[in-house]
């Protein structure tokens, strides 16, 4: 193999705050980011960066550091994050924060998901079904869009329109 | 204890029609991997997903528009953009995510190669 990559993320609770953990790396680069968000509006209070290898010094990261503070993870997110970072010595930590800001809404969806999968949950057909012994059909499909309408149109799972 | 963990991995390797890559995404809700073929051009020539964890019984429905990739020039300023609406949303914005990051690997590797050999 010529080139591997590694992205490990980890969601876990900080006191009142949901702290989020990204860590990359390369043969080249490695670097472990995180965000403190606050529950409920989820704007970020605090993003820290450890450069281990191959990146800048993060002396030169306090303004796009400090500029994150406030951002709201949800939409619009990767577009502001992007632009935060495209000017920096080091474009890619904003995959890495981004990486951070998307396992927030996992860790988020994670509890309403295994709910559901609890109550509608029908077993996956298939050579993988072992590993997936919860799936929602239709009708189980149809109450999570109740839920959260936002999912309507969003991906293969939540056509606008069923046949 | 974690309230969510989500490991990612691309491995990449250079071919005689240009580089391959496999990705892997496991985490508390899904896993799903690809493989992608590029030709020294950064064009996507093959690309194939399968899903092994997932939320709904239709998921497995969004693997097709994996090949809405093919032809695309992963180097391009829009690369991503046009992945996240060809791939990810008739598709899994999760699978769309992982074929962006293997993307951006196998750029990166092709930029690591460049250097050796210019070293070399």
């Amino acid at each position: 193999m010529d080139y591997i990559y590694h992205i490990q993320t980890r969601v876990e609770k900080a006191g009142g705050l949901i702290r989020s953990l990204a860590e990359g790396a390369d043969e080249v680069f490695r670097a472990r980011v995180a965000v403190e968000v606050r529950p409920g509006g989820l704007e970020i209070e605090r993003a820290d960066v450890e450069i281990i290898s191959g990146g800048p010094d993060p002396a030169d990261l306090a303004e796009p550091l400090a500029r994150l503070k406030g951002v709201r993870v949800g939409s619009g997110m990767t577009k502001i994050v992007t632009g935060l970072f495209q000017d920096s010595a080091c474009p890619r930590l904003a995959e890495l924060y981004l990486e951070a800001m998307e396992a927030v809404i996992l860790a988020l969806t994670r509890p309403l998901l295994a709910d559901f999968h609890g109550r509608l949950g029908r077993p996956a057909q298939g050579e993988d079904a072992w590993l997936n012994p919860a799936v929602l059909d239709k009708a189980g499909r149809a109450e999570l869009l109740v839920q959260s309408p936002r999912l309507a149109g969003s991906c293969a799972a939540f056509p606008k329109e069923e046949d | 204890m974690a309230l969510f963990t989500r490991l990612q991995s691309v491995a990449v390797s250079r071919t005689p029609a240009g580089y391959a890559a496999r990705g892997e995404l496991s985490d508390h809700i899904y896993n799903m991997s690809l493989k992608l073929a590029v030709d020294q051009d950064l064009v996507i020539t093959a690309v194939e997903g399968r899903m092994i964890r997932y939320t709904t019984d239709r998921c497995p429905l969004g693997l097709a528009a994996l090949q809405e990739a093919r032809g695309l020039k992963l180097d391009e300023p829009d690369f991503e953009t046009r992945v996240r609406k060809s791939v990810g949303r008739p598709g899994c914005r999760h699978l769309a995510h992982l074929l962006v990051n293997a993307a951006r690997s196998v750029v990166r590797a092709r930029d690591l190669h460049q250097g050796k050999d210019r070293d070399a």
